[in-house]
């Protein structure tokens, strides 16, 4: 096991690398550079831009300027941002804590409805309860969830909901005691974390109501419950147990669509994450705190799926890792 | 509003704190105060409002784009000039008083004595020098440089005393005092920094707040990336209130970052913030509102921003080997005029700003009262003299209704716009929708910001560009723009000798309106440049947005326009509990 | 997005054992049933968009916009009558006030705009059109007055096809990769999961975004079209290649699959007649649960104006020129759009739910 981890450590680095050196040729492809905004302003001559030019390395090669970031990289530098003059590392680490925390907040929302309803849904089958899920779960599958952030917004304004509509903390937040810093953020948090999660509490839902059903129907339930045992136990201390094996693969995989899902909900919501940020870099061309985003971006994604898989061969003997 | 009351004495009491530590230093004692004239006001308060994006920088000289540099001058940063925000006038700032000579070549400074920063350390003219030293040096990047070389010379300027700059310039040049808007540095903070190379990456965003010191109303309290700036009165200012107290009243100044107009929408209607800036699509659903709630609409007019369309007339344009008409129709005026006369600009104002806009005729922004010219030549909406207009340069219409030139080629050419501005978008839909009925064939695309400009500023391979830039008080600011070897002169740019006698005869008129003093003789001269853009359509101009504001009724001593907004007067504004 | 549904058939494929499915069955098929009426109707309506939209997609009414959908009457003072309805002139910003003086009736089978249909034939024939050119909007029309209801039409063109057009490429590119991965195994098979999982690494999103950046925003809408599905299904592929090569590498142990190659088959005959067939049930029901999250990932492209570029028409660009609670609340009929999407991405889901079920190999 622990060689299994060891492992799959060291494939990441190669990983990271081909991945690196894909993202920034991608985002070289496009025409132009960060200094184009420049360009048109105009008190700024083209003597000064020629300047900038070079302090930013933008006058090399393509490949030049890759290399000199991977050595940079490998020093522990990821460079410094054209647009904040400041290094990256100061700007992208509060954004990554601020994504983190937004996606771990759906996810709990996700995994905390979607577990007892898609058990109940399964252990009612098609009983009225379980059909309104069902409607429920498709509904949320089918809205867009930038347009979902919308309304949602759109309905507090209008009725007068005391919820925060934008950020993730409010202004008296520095002169808070903890206890009440918390709330606040989960305040803040309710609506971004309801958006991003509903998709994936759909899906999950499905997911753990056909689960159920096929555990329900195999032999072995049946033997439990031909045995006398109670329903309860049945279900809980059986069925449930092995329902949720296979679930386990399904976290890895849905960490990736949380992340783009953050994204836009970040945008819309105006959470102060990763993805907002992103959205700038890559638009305004600032290229190193943009290849800063998909390298921790990449990362995170790598790390979920990491855990997924050592939570599924902990969870499941019958998986060997050699 | 009960956050606000909560808000409130919470920050007070941290005030009174701060109060007493501050207090202990050892200020200079004020000589030159400037008093208020509005009605005495109410201490305290928490002022609320938004901001769309993050800034880039703090550091003001750096600044290079206004979600920077509108977060700190004239409230953090001051100027030794300023502009009135109701009459757009030059007004003393940091420099009680001025004389130019009788050249017109030697400018002196008179500094306020007795200004502090808001660390407590006093304003002199050393800052002052310091605040050049950084602009003359060519390894910062800032656009304050580039405006103040008058004929190829950084002006000289040196201290006469504690209190006194001097400026000297190679030749009279009456946009100087203009240049004078630029933010002055505390040499005390700064001076090492700059000495060690390191000037360009002081002040960023990962600034401690309390570092960052000027000598305007407010100092930065707290920076949250993404979420909020909180700025404080600034207890040292300069600036009194009828009786005497230090300005400014409003004690707390948070500004949210949003993101998008949208939310600051949103956040306003939910009765979080005190101002919101309205859009056109929103002003009919605010007007009713702020009938029954708390709040007032205000209409400051016209904005200063321009959008307008610039024709190709660079015959070094690659493309024209394939296609040598194209640079024959866009030379023709009669082509260009038709063009205007398609322009319909009540339907863009109605479409592409929802109702609230105004036309524009001449390259001077509007609002601009100083130097505005209105009797330029205009051309309203009208069809069929446009078609007068096409006949006359020789063009046809072939049996299909298609609209084809003296040799037989069929008229077709593009619209470029950047992508992602809605109110261009829709310009460039009404543009080419009116010019198809003209009998042309009109592609119109947006495009990347980015590819845009390198087609406008090197490749010069477009036909037709919807473009704005926002313009200033100053019309020589513009001279990038307009003089015929500028590089932003869009339609033909760096020529070596005008291509035209208008061309040549704008390039004179700068000249005269620079070297003359008498703001009546540099109108007269802009004047008629306005003229001759009007007559000659190189560019033709569309319509501008309105500056509308929605304003709480507790915020007292507004003086709302499009050129200051609600906030230039800061210091005098106050919150009525 | 979808890579967590199609996870959900992957994962659903392995676990999927005989339900009873009798009666409630029945009733749950009858669902899938009638959600693949709609899309089908849904297609039809948007390949014959030029044959029942009264307008060009780009035709505008500059004196008509924000104009509330055209209320068409039946019946008049003497009971039924054949529709018409009355003409409506501007009175204010985006208010309309209707003149009851004259009656327009509506003309069907008229000649108007030509146009072509599917590039085989070209009529002038509308389903509809009024007299006297008074412009009518089904469903009302948008900040340029351009007729809602054609353009909705029109953009199905976009919405509908692009995740149908994308899961194609996805499916074709992921099948050959993963089938040869799978058949042939070694350096292949282990170069090519690398390729997949590098892929699979990036956040979707943000490849999304630096590479919608990269197209240049001039091209021709069509074209256009055609790079943003590619973009697409380029991150589509690796997952499904990944289930290919797996499912590939247990039918190769099969005996028949032994058989036909000591028969001698050459390769090509072996994973074309004997391995692929078994992952065609597969393909299907994945098909039908990546569409929908391709359609939603067009509409959040435009939202961020990466998307399908004004004029042309796409669901996602429409909806989000609708963001504006301002809009929502004096027009709210600009939101139809997303209601299409809505329909659409719903009823595929039901659809791929129902497949799922009765296409169950087991």
């Amino acid at each position: 096991m622990r060689n299994y981890i060891l492992r799959r450590i060291i494939i990441t680095i190669p990983l990271l690398f081909v991945i690196s050196i894909m993202s920034f040729f991608i985002m070289q492809l496009s025409p132009g550079s960060y200094l184009d905004q420049i360009k048109m302003n105009p008190d700024i001559s083209p003597e000064l831009i020629e300047t900038m030019e070079e302090d930013f390395g933008l006058d090399k090669s393509v490949p030049v300027q890759y290399l000199y970031w991977l050595k940079e990289l490998l020093q522990g530098n990821l460079g410094e941002s054209f647009t904040y003059r400041i290094p990256v590392a100061e700007i992208i680490g509060s954004r990554l804590l601020n994504t983190f925390i937004l996606s771990a907040a759906a996810m709990i929302i996700a995994w905390g409805i979607s577990i007892p309803v898609g058990v109940y849904s399964a252990t009612h089958h098609y009983s009225i309860l379980d059909n309104i899920f069902t409607t429920f779960s498709f509904i949320g599958l089918s809205i867009p969830n930038f347009f979902f952030a919308l309304l949602l917004l759109f309905l507090i304004v209008r009725l007068n909901i005391p919820l925060p509509i934008s950020g993730m903390t409010s202004i008296m937040y520095d002169y808070m005691t903890p206890v009440e810093k918390v709330i606040d953020i989960a305040k803040h948090l309710i609506v971004p974390a309801v958006v991003l999660g509903t998709a994936s509490t759909a899906s999950l839902m499905r997911q753990m109501r056909g689960q159920m059903l096929d555990v329900i129907n195999q032999d072995y339930i049946r033997t439990a419950r031909a045995k006398g045992l109670k329903e309860r136990k049945v279900i809980y201390k059986h069925a449930l147990k092995n329902a949720l094996n296979p679930m386990i693969t399904i976290f890895g995989f849905q960490l990736s669509s949380l992340f783009s899902g953050a994204a836009l909900t970040e945008i819309v919501t105006g959470w102060p994450g990763l993805g907002n940020m992103m959205l700038t870099a890559v638009r305004s061309k600032d290229l190193y705190l943009a290849m800063a985003g998909m390298m921790m971006g990449s990362l995170m994604l790598i790390i979920g799926n990491l855990a997924a898989d050592i939570m599924l061969a902990l969870n499941d003997p019958r998986i060997s890792y050699d | 509003m009960e956050k606000f009351r909560v808000s409130a004495v919470l920050l007070i009491f941290i005030f009174i704190f701060s109060f007493i530590l501050s207090s202990s230093l050892t200020a200079a004692e004020l000589k030159d105060p400037w008093i208020s004239q509005k009605p005495q006001g109410k201490h305290g308060g928490t002022l609320i409002t938004t901001l769309l994006s993050d800034p880039k920088t703090f550091n003001p000289i750096i600044a290079a784009e206004t979600s920077s540099s509108g977060v700190v001058m004239g409230y953090i940063f001051e100027r030794l000039v300023t502009r009135n925000g109701v009459t757009t006038e030059i007004e003393p700032e940091l420099a009680k008083d001025w004389k130019i000579s009788e050249d017109g070549k030697t400018y002196t400074f008179y500094l306020r004595e007795g200004v502090n920063w808001s660390d407590g350390e006093e304003f002199t003219a050393d800052d002052v020098i310091f605040t050049f030293d950084l602009i003359k040096d060519e390894s910062i990047p800032t656009g304050s440089r580039d405006v103040m070389i008058i004929d190829g010379e950084f002006p000289q300027y040196k201290k006469i005393d504690k209190y006194t700059v001097e400026f000297k310039l190679p030749e009279p040049f009456a946009p100087f005092l203009n240049n004078m808007l630029a933010p002055i540095l505390p040499k005390h903070r700064l001076y090492k920094s700059w000495q060690q190379g390191k000037f360009n990456s002081s002040w960023g965003i990962n600034t401690d707040p309390a570092d960052i010191i000027g000598t305007g109303p407010y100092k930065m309290v707290d920076y949250k990336n993404g979420e909020r700036i909180v700025m404080q009165a600034n207890q040292n200012y300069w600036r009194l209130d009828p009786e005497g107290r230090s300005l400014p009243y409003i004690k707390n100044w948070v500004r949210i970052i949003t993101g998008s107009q949208e939310t600051e929408s949103l956040l306003f209607e939910k009765g979080e913030t005190h101002i919101l800036g309205v859009r056109g699509i929103d002003y009919k659903r605010f007007k009713e509102k702020s009938e029954e709630e708390d709040f007032d609409l205000i209409d400051g007019g016209p904005t200063f921003s321009t959008n307008f369309l610039v024709f190709n007339l660079n015959p070094r344009n690659p493309k024209l080997e394939e296609e040598p008409w194209k640079l024959e129709w866009f030379s023709s005026i009669h082509f260009r005029r038709a063009v205007a006369y398609s322009f319909d600009k009540n339907t863009m104002i109605d479409q592409a700003l929802a109702g609230q806009g105004s036309k524009q005729w001449s390259p001077i922004s509007t609002p601009n009262k100083i130097y505005l010219n209105e009797n330029v030549k205009k051309y309203p909406y009208n069809l069929e003299k446009a078609r007068e207009e096409l006949q006359k340069g020789g063009f046809s219409w072939n049996d299909a209704g298609e609209l084809i030139d003296k040799n037989g080629h069929r008229v077709e050419f593009n619209i470029l716009t950047n992508a992602g501005n809605d109110v261009r978008e829709a310009l460039m839909n009404i543009i080419s929708t009116e010019l198809r009925n003209l009998g042309m064939k009109i592609n119109a695309t947006p495009v990347d910001f980015n590819r845009m400009t390198s087609m406008l500023m090197s490749e010069w391979n477009f036909d037709t560009i919807l473009i704005g830039l926002t313009g200033g008080v100053e019309p020589h600011s513009g001279s990038n723009v307009w003089l015929s070897h500028g590089h932003l002169h869009m339609w033909n740019p760096r020529q070596e000798k005008p291509a035209t006698d208008w061309e040549a005869h704008i390039d004179e008129l700068f000249i005269k309106a620079a070297q003359t003093h008498e703001v009546e003789k540099r109108a007269e001269y802009y004047g008629e440049f306005q003229e001759i853009i009007a007559e000659k359509l190189p560019v033709i101009y569309t319509v501008v947005p309105n500056a509308i504001y929605a304003v709480r009724d507790s915020l007292k001593n507004t003086e709302v326009t499009a050129y200051g907004g609600v906030t230039w007067n800061i210091y005098e504004l106050y919150l009525e509990q | 997005m979808p890579t967590e549904k199609l996870n959900k058939v992957d994962k659903d494929f392995k676990n999927i054992s005989p339900r009873k499915r009798k009666f409630q069955g029945f009733l749950k098929n009858s669902f899938a049933l009638s959600a693949a009426v709609i899309i089908i109707i849904l297609y039809i309506l948007s390949i014959f968009a030029p044959f029942i939209a009264p307008y060009e997609s780009t035709e505008v009414f500059k004196k008509h916009f924000y104009h509330p959908p055209t209320k068409i009457h039946f019946t008049d003072e003497d009971g039924l009558s054949a529709p018409y309805i009355y003409k409506t002139e501007a009175v204010g910003w985006g208010e309309y006030k209707v003149d009851q003086s004259q009656k327009y009736y509506l003309n069907f089978f008229s000649r108007g705009s030509e146009y072509s249909l599917l590039g085989l034939f070209s009529s002038d024939i509308h389903l509809f059109q009024t007299e006297g050119d008074i412009p009518i909007f089904l469903l009302g029309s948008d900040s340029f007055g351009r007729d809602i209801f054609t353009r909705i039409l029109f953009g199905g063109r976009v919405s509908l096809f692009i995740g149908f057009v994308a899961i194609i490429i996805t499916t074709i590119i992921g099948v050959i990769v993963g089938s040869i991965s799978g058949y042939y195994g070694g350096w292949i098979d282990n170069l090519i999961m690398r390729v997949v999982e590098v892929i699979m690494s990036i956040p979707s999103f943000y490849l999304l975004l630096a590479l919608a950046a990269v197209l240049p925003l001039d091209l021709s809408s069509a074209f256009r079209f055609f790079l943003i599905v590619s973009i697409l299904a380029f991150q589509g592929w690796a997952g499904m290649a990944r289930v290919i090569r797996g499912m590939v590498l247990s039918v190769k142990q099969e005996d028949y699959v032994a058989a036909a190659k000591a028969l001698g088959s050459g390769d090509r005959r072996i994973i074309f007649k004997h391995i692929l067939p078994y992952t065609t049930t597969y393909i299907i029901i994945r098909a039908t649960v990546a569409i929908p999250g391709y359609i939603i990932m067009e509409s959040g492209l435009s939202f961020i104006g990466l998307g399908i570029q004004e004029p042309s028409a796409s669901w996602g660009n429409m909806l989000s020129a609708a963001q504006n609670v301002s809009k929502i609340s004096s027009f709210p009929w600009l939101l139809l759009p997303g209601f299409f999407i809505f329909i659409t991405v719903l009823s595929y889901n039901i659809l791929g739910d129902g497949l799922r079920d009765a296409l169950d190999p087991k």
